[in-house]
């Protein structure tokens, strides 16, 4: 499954850019995409334990198996208004 | 009016959205960039967006505060991008029948977006800069989950 990965804020910075194209298998969950996302970009690991997922804009868990997702977004802790 | 914005806020944009012959008591939020923050002094705020996303989330929290109160207009505005100590960063609106459901409603549309929409600031100081890690994103409970955490406890 081809994926985009979209990282914001603290994450583009630590890593870099704000978008990945990842080759993953058809099951993966969004955890284990970050955590391969990690291996490549060192220094998003310590991000990781208080990310959030969003699927296609929508909130997803962690441990969600992704068939056909497009676009994962991993959203660092919000700090809007 | 739900609006993601590079432009300034205007209050008065925002109090015409909401107008309402059936509203007797408008409330109004605005959020402002404040020149300090944990005893450091602030210069200015940037803030970002997962914009689709952002925006679909502040229509949740529309919806969710029109079910819970008797909401005849509510109105949100979020700037993007870089603002100056005093510049009004988040705005939002709600007009009710009665004040007491319109100042209710407008709280927890400003604390619900502060855990719910994908937007960060960057705070500028005057010896450098850092992202706000604020509160861990969660999608909006909406009301009957809540009822049915509660219900769910046993007595």
């Amino acid at each position: 499954m081809k994926i985009t990965v979209l990282l914001f804020a603290s994450l583009r910075d630590a890593a870099g850019t704000n978008r990945v194209e990842l080759e993953t298998p058809s099951d993966s969950t969004p955890r284990q995409i970050a955590d391969l996302l990690a291996e490549r970009y060192s220094k998003l690991r310590p991000h990781l334990k208080t990310i959030a997922y969003a699927i296609d804009g929508e909130f997803v868990a962690a441990d969600l198996k992704l068939i056909a997702a497009k676009e994962l977004a991993l959203l660092p802790p919000v700090s809007g208004g | 009016m739900i609006q993601l914005t590079h432009q300034t806020i205007t209050p008065a944009q925002l109090l015409a959205a909401v107008e309402d012959d059936g509203s007797g008591g408008t409330v109004l939020f605005l959020g402002c960039v404040r020149d300090h923050s944990q005893g450091q002094k602030v210069v200015a705020l940037e803030y970002e967006a997962y914009e689709p996303m952002a925006v679909r989330q502040m229509e949740s929290i529309a919806a969710e505060a029109c079910k819970r109160w008797p909401v005849q207009r509510l109105a949100i505005a979020h700037r993007l991008g870089y603002m100056k100590v005093g510049e009004i960063s988040v705005a939002i609106a709600v007009s009710c029948a009665h004040r007491a459901e319109a100042f209710e409603a407008c709280r927890f549309a400003i604390d619900t977006l502060k855990h719910t929409v994908p937007i960060w600031k960057k705070e500028y100081r005057p010896d450098g800069s850092d992202w706000v890690e604020g509160c861990e994103a969660h999608p909006i409970a909406t009301k009957s989950e809540t009822q049915q955490k509660k219900e769910a406890v046993p007595v």
